[in-house]
């Protein structure tokens, strides 16, 4: 047995056999990698795996965004983009760094999801100047009734 | 007297909705269409307007120069844009109308 750089146990094909429940147990808790011929089999909890292509997923998303905004591209991975000014989009850029940063130290993507969602109803808004105006319209009273 | 659906009892909590009067005809012809999804609209306005865990995906807090508006997706084309006062218990409606 070996312990790894990456914290998993190496156990042989045999070894997982004849201690399936240690080895199961133990897999909760670290990967197991298991020798089997010529391949390098692994068990894993399956929540661990989950996060890991979630960051995989939202670390090339990133990196992407990343790219086109250092070349001042227009951005393939969230067209919605070009609707914001400029003020707004570093404004998004900043936001969308600081939350993966937050998401992949706590493992919780939902407030990267919500941020982008967010961005994109305002871009989306942004790119209606019928919307725009009235939102951007300070009268109340006057000219409000109350729903029945 | 008017009846409320039994997840629709009022409340003391409940927010009064206002709209633009310009906007209520808009609105109708969205209740006329739509009654479902304009029920649930009202309903999500007047008892959890800034909920997102309740929105069922369908509230989104808009960003930048338009922080502090909030937008719920009545259907996938139809959308509102409105504003909260948590004091007075009001939501203020901006604008109702179809996606941009």
């Amino acid at each position: 047995m070996v312990n790894t750089a990456f914290s998993d146990f190496i156990v042989s094909a045999t070894d997982l056999r004849k201690n399936q429940k240690r080895w199961f147990e133990a897999a909760s808790r670290r990967p197991i990698t298991i020798n089997y011929g010529q391949q390098r089999l692994v068990l894993i909890n399956r929540e661990e795996i989950h996060n890991l292509y979630v960051e995989k997923h939202y670390a090339e998303l990133i990196l992407r965004v990343c790219e086109e905004f250092a070349k001042e591209q227009k951005s393939n991975t969230f067209p919605w983009v070009e609707y914001l000014d400029d003020e707004d989009r570093k404004e998004f850029h900043r936001e969308l760094l600081t939350c993966a940063i937050k998401s992949i130290i706590t493992s919780d993507w939902t407030q990267l999801e919500y941020l982008i969602e967010d961005w994109k109803a305002t871009a989306e808004t942004e790119h209606s100047p019928e919307i725009v105006k009235a939102l951007q319209d300070e009268g109340i009273s006057p000219e409000y009734v109350t729903l029945e | 007297m008017k009846e409320f659906p039994q997840s629709m009892s009022p409340s003391n909590d409940d927010y009064r909705i206002e709209i633009k009067r310009r906007l209520l005809k808009k609105w109708q012809s969205l209740e006329d269409e739509t009654p479902e999804a304009m029920q649930k609209c009202k309903e999500f306005l007047v008892k959890t307007p800034e909920d997102r865990l309740r929105s069922g995906g369908k509230l989104k807090k808009l960003k930048g120069k338009h922080t502090g508006i909030l937008q719920y997706d009545i259907t996938d084309e139809a959308r509102v844009w409105y504003i909260v006062d948590r004091k007075q218990r009001i939501v203020w409606i901006k604008f109702v109308g179809h996606h941009p």
